[in-house]
């Protein structure tokens, strides 16, 4: 099958850059490692462009609650008491205003701590379970 | 004046209509902006369109996105895919049976059904477990996994199953490494079985379909009696014992319009760690039952509003299609180093192709224990061959937004619908749940930033 998708890329934008004041609202999301138990780090993720950096082993520590939470220096998402992430809580987000710039945190939003979706059986792995 | 010439797009970018808002997202980036139209020309036209030269509110917007790495920054790093090195993988699933206590509407799985079912071996078990415990030793990981699945419900082979979490953790003490054990289950077991599991145990993917009475008419027992009030003890038990458990709804024509009432329900009266709420595909008994998945439309707008009722409770729903916050170049174990053992002793990578009769199987099952060498025999290739299935490779996917949301979604469920295994099956629904989303970020942030002392709306 050689079904073409949606197509959301840039050169399909459409726009006129001179028509009106370009704006921006920017919002520094970092992309978190959610509670999955199988949920491998970030880092252990991304590889350089050049193919380095993959360490041998994928798969991150798992389990299911951790008493040692390590998010509390940042983390608004849950009570540190009920957290249950096992990795440093990356969930507050920078945000970039056009010609103002701010840091602000997210209250809780979309994972990096106890109340994120599919950290059971499957997750990150089977995510249907 | 600076000239276009000075900037170079550095970042795969995605212009997305979402709701009322024009958004920007640069998803190797962690970016999410708001734009309008002319930010968007202003982008094109930096990629691919002649030279030209910068007013000073272009450089600016320009300026920022430089900070954020999305112009001018280093190229996208690449997400993992799972194609590389030996075959290692430090996770097991088990299908410990196919005898079932339920009799759900929709099983895919059809658990129950077979008047003569059939347990694990023990050897083909505790060799999975040896597999996976030897590869934790060697890579260093620290760490193995065993998971407790279908076909039926584990818990009843309830001796196996204890033998094989006690083999589990007596395995990693003798090789100096962690066990974690978990489980899915439909949480109708006797009361000591749910402690022994709360106790004994990481963590559980609990079925529960959400108000007492649809989930009665959606998984009723054996019997033909509803397992609410059962599930309802397993899952009290649980609270009690301060157990990790997630709540995993199927989502059908029936209970489609409580979602954001399960929400309630759920969080009212227990405390799952996580919800996920995934619309129905029709497979299964679903041909006899003709139970239904929701209209599409119909998903959306109660996924929503469940999603917006679960924030306010400081609360995630999930949808198996859409991880947002976390990178994904892959949907699932199935097209990466799925591991599982069924109960027959075959090794398939894709939890519903359990055995060789089963839709699509022969893409899935790779293996098969041999219990006279106590080995795995196991056909690689045909690992290899699904691995190759990743954001990267899907050409339908390639220019869609949600690309590394769902990953080229379920293989599985593409097939069974006909699609082939090139694209997903849920495109529809993955793209308005992540424009959601991603208008959620704005939002909420663009909120924040109101609320602080001096806080400025952006231009």
């Amino acid at each position: 099958m050689n079904e073409q998708g949606p197509d959301y890329s840039l050169k399909n934008a459409a726009g006129e850059r001179e028509a009106e004041k370009p704006a921006l609202f920017l919002v520094k999301y970092f992309q978190i490692q959610e509670a999955d138990y199988m949920k491998p780090p970030l880092e252990e993720q991304l590889l350089e462009p050049d193919g380095s950096g993959a360490p041998a082993v994928r798969m991150a520590a798992a389990g299911g609650p951790t008493s040692a939470c390590t998010c509390n220096s940042v983390c608004v998402c849950v009570p540190v008491s009920t957290c249950a992430c096992n990795t440093v809580c990356t969930c507050n987000t920078v945000s970039t205003t056009y010609g103002v710039t701010v840091v602000t945190k997210r209250p809780s939003g979309g994972g990096g701590c106890g109340h994120t979706s599919g950290g059971g059986f499957g997750g990150y792995w089977a995510p249907c379970f | 004046m600076a000239h276009s010439a000075d900037y170079r797009i550095s970042a795969e970018l995605f212009v997305v209509p979402c709701e009322d808002m024009l958004i920007l997202y640069a998803p190797l980036k962690g970016v999410v902006a708001r734009i309008n139209a002319a930010t968007a020309g202003l982008l094109r036209d930096l990629q691919s369109g002649p030279a030209f030269e910068l007013n000073e509110a272009q450089e600016d917007v320009l300026r920022h996105l430089t900070a954020a790495g999305v112009v001018n920054g280093p190229p996208d790093r690449r997400l993992r895919v799972h194609a590389e090195g030996e075959f290692s993988p430090v996770h097991v699933t088990l299908f410990l049976t196919d005898a079932c206590n339920l009799r759900c509407v929709y099983c895919y799985a059809r658990g129950g059904d077979n008047p003569r079912p059939s347990v694990i071996p023990l050897s083909a078990a505790e060799a999975g477990i040896d597999f996976v415990a030897e590869n934790a030793r060697r890579n260093g990981a620290g760490s193995f996994s065993v998971g407790f699945h279908g076909a039926g419900e584990p818990t009843v082979a309830w001796k196996r199953y204890t033998e094989l979490v006690g083999y589990a953790n007596r395995k990693a003490e003798g090789l100096g490494l962690r066990a974690s054990c978990a489980t899915c289950t439909n949480g109708v077991m006797p009361e000591e079985h749910a402690r022994w599991i709360a106790t004994h145990t990481a963590t559980a993917t609990v079925s529960a379909d959400g108000l007492p009475a649809l989930h009665d008419l959606q998984r009723p027992k054996a019997s033909g009696r509803g397992s609410f009030s059962d599930l309802e003890r397993t899952l009290r038990i649980f609270d009690e014992e301060g157990f990790f458990y997630a709540i995993r709804a199927t989502i059908t024509e029936h209970n489609v319009h409580t979602m954001a009432e399960m929400v309630e329900f759920f969080d009212d009266h227990f405390h799952p760690g996580d919800l996920q709420f995934d619309p129905l595909i029709f497979t299964g008994r679903c041909h006899e039952s003709g139970c239904r998945g929701p209209a599409e439309e119909v998903y959306v707008r109660e996924y929503i509003r469940a999603y917006e009722t679960a924030r306010r409770r400081n609360r995630l729903v999930g949808f198996s299609c859409l991880s947002f916050t976390a990178l994904k170049s892959f949907y699932c174990c199935a097209v990466s180093d799925g591991f599982t053992v069924t109960h027959d002793g075959y090794v398939t990578a894709c939890f519903e192709a359990s055995a060789p009769d089963r839709p699509f199987a022969d893409l899935f099952v790779y293996g098969r224990f041999d219990p006279e060498r106590g080995q795995f025999d196991l056909d690689l290739k045909k690992l290899r061959r699904l691995q190759t299935r990743n954001a990267y490779n899907l050409p339908y996917c390639s220019d869609c937004f949600a690309k590394y949301m769902c990953a080229g979604d379920c293989p599985m469920h593409a097939l069974k619908l006909g699609y082939g295994i090139e694209r997903g099956a849920r495109c529809t629904l993955t793209q308005a749940v992540g424009k959601h989303r991603l208008a959620t970020v704005v939002r909420e942030n663009e909120a924040a930033l109101a609320a602080r002392p001096g806080g400025s709306k952006h231009e």
